[in-house]
């Protein structure tokens, strides 16, 4: 056990010696958006669709609200990340569902399911601080809506 | 096994430290925060859709670790990924050995 923590911290060093770039807040919450929070979100409105809650013109809004999330964070032409958290409080639940529903399947364990539930736990929690946190990246990079994205978000929320 | 987990914890610390990345949270939480999901992940090893965990683990870490923004910050993003999962591997690994 002690030479597996010497040799982790032996690759720690070799693995860190070559990294001079640093990294950026927004760019971690985009790529885990786009890497594991955007399919179980998809997962999930798949799952409802199927199971017959929500129609399929639903699911379509549900769709585009979640590519409104993406391109608040790949920092497009849109000036709200509050929309964003506001997308994000709706899909939340659909996300979870569909986590619960792999574990119930056995697809995934449960020990896995709640690994995914703390990232999209601490996604929502960045979501929120990228509004309230003065002077964060989305506010420096001017952030808006487009008009298109706006009438998105609210045939959404109705 | 606190050993393990401290070890981790010190070399997540590390790596941010080498990558300049400035900590959101407090050293004492990243190590604790580390600590604690490298032990979920060495409690849940064999599961079903394990390795999903493991990159859930280290986005949350990502998430946790990473500051403000600066330049090159997606390949920084790609670099950091890469090296959490390596190390939560690896810490798992330790702890079961």
């Amino acid at each position: 056990m002690r030479a597996a923590a010497v040799l982790l911290a032996m690759v720690v060093g070799s693995a860190c010696a070559g990294l001079a770039a640093r990294g950026d807040a927004m760019a971690v919450v985009a790529s885990t958006f786009r890497n594991i929070v955007q399919p179980v979100v998809l997962v999930g409105i798949g799952a409802e669709q199927d199971a017959g809650n929500i129609t399929a013109e639903r699911a379509a809004e549900l769709r585009g609200y979640v590519n409104v999330i993406g391109e608040v964070l790949e920092g497009g032409q849109v000036s709200e990340v509050g929309t964003a958290r506001d997308a994000w409080n709706l899909l939340l639940p659909l996300a979870e569902a569909g986590i619960d529903e792999r574990v119930a399947r056995g697809e995934i364990g449960a020990g896995v399911g709640a690994s995914i539930k703390e990232v999209l736990r601490l996604f929502g929690a960045r979501l929120l601080q990228l509004e309230t946190g003065g002077g964060g990246p989305a506010a420096r990079q001017g952030i808006t809506l487009t008009t298109t994205q706006w009438e998105a978000v609210r045939a959404v929320l109705r | 096994m606190i050993s393990i987990g401290s070890e981790f914890a010190s070399a997540v610390v590390a790596s941010a430290a080498r990558m300049g990345l400035e900590l959101e949270a407090t050293d004492a939480e990243v190590r604790r925060y580390a600590t604690l999901r490298l032990l979920h992940l060495s409690r849940i090893q064999g599961e079903p859709g394990y390795q999903e965990a493991v990159e859930a683990e280290a986005a949350a870490l990502s998430l946790t670790i990473v500051g403000r923004a600066i330049q090159e910050a997606d390949a920084a993003d790609r670099e950091l990924r890469g090296l959490l999962v390596g190390l939560l591997r690896m810490g798992v690994t330790a702890l079961l050995a």
